[in-house]
């Protein structure tokens, strides 16, 4: 059970200040009464479940950029390419922004979110301080907004949908490592909210 | 404490970690980020965001999105024209979704907060759950819109035949990237508090 460090939450959507239950039952959701912005939810053990999925995300993402994504042949030609390759060829193409940006929102950014968070859970789990702490805070909140993992994901599926009548498509193993890191990135962000973050960074600020 | 708008109360809730504190601390004890009651401009900053994406829609729907060579042959779409293209190929799904993320999806975030900027400003109070509903989809739904853009890098990054089949993004693309962009920032900028501001000036 995870237990908020304030007694009191003010809405950060309607403003109305209410009590918060002392300890937050597993998987319950905690919402304002007045406007139902979801402010907690409970988890059995979030700090270990966070580093294991930010750890297993972190592999499962470098998987996705190393090996070939998709592949197809079409009368006698071949064509396989990377997730890295679609930055290439937009850069080849004269879109320089967008070959900086899509990487941007698909990879880097979860990775730092990730890395925030693995460092802040390692430093809550073995007890020490760090002057970081707000730093990662403050970055991860700022970052957040931007990450398009699921966006991504689901262009890809719509790109293959677009292109199976025309070519036969066969997936790479970093479509599945994507897939997964997809399913993977998506539940933890559901995971950390703003109130059980800034709880463990409490602990852990110098 | 009673259940009232902390902007009466002499509390500022951090926008970064929820943080309570004092009126008038500059700086969140907590997180050390800037404290406001509520955003500063906020009504103003989200308007301009929204004029940049209307000024940018223009040429994401006049220029090319995507430029199929076929045998060498360039063919040039838009994303309205991709979309009639789908649904004379019979891909109503691909057809649907582009049609959804690029024209309705954008159209309906841009009317969205246009008209949450001009009901927080007006006396009246409109249905604040109403509009607080409304706020959330048009915060969520933000960054799907940029399916399309990855759709044609996606295509673009596959289809590479020289002299067979390829496909390149056009320039509606950079455009379009511009459009979800500023609505997303514009959407981040609007302080829905505002809405239920009003619920307790009657």
């Amino acid at each position: 059970m995870s237990s908020p460090s304030n007694n009191y939450a003010v809405c950060h959507e309607c403003d109305l200040t209410f009590e918060l239950p002392a300890e937050v039952g597993d998987y319950v959701k905690i919402q304002c009464p007045r406007c139902k912005h979801k402010v907690i939810t409970g988890h059995p053990n979030p700090m270990n479940t966070g580093l294991s999925i930010a750890f297993t995300s972190v592999l499962v993402l470098f998987a996705s950029l190393s090996f070939s994504f998709l592949s197809f042949s079409s009368l006698g030609k071949s064509q396989s390419m990377t997730i890295v390759d679609i930055s290439i060829q937009l850069y080849k193409d004269g879109f320089v922004f967008l070959s900086g940006m899509l990487p941007v929102f698909v990879v880097i950014l979860p990775l730092i979110y990730l890395a925030a968070l693995t460092l802040i859970l390692l430093c809550v789990k073995f007890n020490r301080k760090t002057s970081t702490a707000l730093y990662l805070g403050r970055l991860m909140h700022f970052i957040s907004p931007w990450i398009m993992v699921e966006v991504f994901f689901l262009g890809v599926i719509v790109t293959l949908i677009k292109v199976i009548s025309i070519v036969d498509i066969s997936f790479g193993i970093s479509f599945w490592a994507y897939a997964l890191f997809t399913i993977l990135f998506t539940y933890l962000s559901s995971l950390i909210d703003t109130h059980r973050l800034w709880h463990w960074i409490d602990q852990v600020k110098r | 404490m009673s259940i009232e708008s902390v902007k009466f109360d002499k509390l500022v809730s951090c926008s970064v970690c929820h943080y309570l504190e004092k009126l008038g601390t500059s700086r969140c004890r907590r997180c050390h980020s800037k404290l406001h009651k509520r955003q500063p401009d906020s009504i103003q900053e989200t308007m301009a965001y929204l004029i940049v994406a209307m000024i940018l829609y223009i040429p994401a729907n006049v220029y090319p999105i995507m430029v199929t060579s076929v045998f060498g042959k360039a063919e040039e779409s838009t994303i309205i024209g991709g979309v009639v293209q789908f649904i004379e190929m019979g891909s109503y799904f691909v057809a649907g979704v582009i049609f959804t993320a690029s024209i309705i999806i954008p159209v309906a975030k841009i009317a969205a907060l246009i008209w949450l900027c001009y009901s927080a400003t007006r006396k009246e109070e409109f249905n604040p759950q109403e509009q607080t509903i409304v706020y959330r989809l048009t915060e969520f739904i933000g960054k799907w819109s940029m399916i399309d853009v990855f759709v044609v890098s996606i295509s673009a990054a596959l289809i590479q035949l020289e002299g067979l089949m390829t496909i390149k993004s056009g320039i509606a693309a950079n455009a379009f990237s511009g459009v979800v962009i500023a609505t997303m920032i514009s959407a981040h900028k609007f302080d829905i508090r505002l809405i239920w501001d009003k619920v307790r000036v009657k």
